[in-house]
């Protein structure tokens, strides 16, 4: 697990309210570096999956066109006390990441 | 910390499974969706490069869209940066599979699609870029249909070119 993932949840009536902050530059290598006024390569993340435990309840594709250190919110059915969430994410420069949380 | 065995485990799984570009989970609900519309569960770069709002509709199969109010799209009206103008999208639609979002007149109109399970409540809330003033579009898939909502947001400052 690294530190690239940021949780907040709540667990109400079985409803896990999962908010998920990815600290990402999702660079859309249009913009200029303005000390060296070069462009900044294209750097984003792609694709998001999000787990209850073992299992896949969403994939996620991004573009370029979300803003930089990605904010997501969804709810997940079905969710107990202990439940773990987990989230893996993939960019296009082939580096990755990983970030859990245990309902409570 | 306690790291107990099942954990350990599942992060070594993560591990590879990372490396295997999560093929062998990303199947369980891309089979699904797969099977009941034809579209392709990995990032989709055809679509997603289309710099045509039209060609990217077109590019993810959907050619023919209804527009519909089991959509509900919230943003704010006026965007003061463009760089982070956030989204939160609901729906009613019976079996919806995807959800994709568009802003119309960036580079790349395609922004973002959410593949969700039977155990997704439906609402996703997100942030993204806008180039400039454009309608936003919401397109699900639902039932092997696509519906859409639409919502125009007036940009200040362009976030392309921004962080």
């Amino acid at each position: 697990m690294d530190k690239s993932v940021r949780f907040r949840t709540r667990l109400e009536n079985g409803i896990a309210n999962v908010k998920i902050l990815i600290f990402h530059p999702m660079e859309t290598g249009y913009r200029k570096d303005k000390k060296t006024n070069e462009i900044v390569p294209k750097h984003f993340i792609h694709t998001v999956n999000v787990f209850q435990n073992d299992d896949l309840v969403m994939v996620i594709h991004w573009s370029r066109s979300v803003s930089k250190n990605p904010y997501l919110n969804l709810k997940i059915r079905d969710c107990n006390l202990g439940d773990l969430i987990r989230v893996s994410w993939e960019d296009n420069f082939d580096e990755s990441g990983f970030g859990e949380v245990k309902l409570e | 910390m306690q790291l107990n065995k099942d954990r350990r485990s599942f992060i070594e799984k993560v591990g590879s499974l990372i490396g295997l570009l999560s093929l062998s989970y990303l199947g369980k609900i891309s089979k699904i969706s797969l099977a009941a519309n034809n579209l392709n569960s990995t990032w989709d770069s055809a679509a997603y490069n289309k710099t045509d709002f039209s060609e990217a509709l077109a590019a993810i199969g959907a050619n023919r869209v209804t527009p519909t109010d089991k959509i509900n799209l919230k943003t704010p009206e006026i965007a003061e940066n463009g760089a982070i103008v956030p989204l939160e999208i609901t729906w009613e639609l019976e079996a919806t599979e995807r959800i994709f979002v568009f802003a119309e007149k960036n580079p790349q109109p395609l922004v973002s699609d959410f593949i969700v399970s039977p155990k997704i409540e439906p609402l996703i809330a997100t942030r993204i870029k806008m180039g400039e003033s454009a309608l936003v579009h919401v397109v699900a898939l639902a039932a092997g249909s696509f519906y859409s909502t639409s919502k125009e947001v007036k940009v200040t400052i362009g976030g392309c070119g921004e962080e």
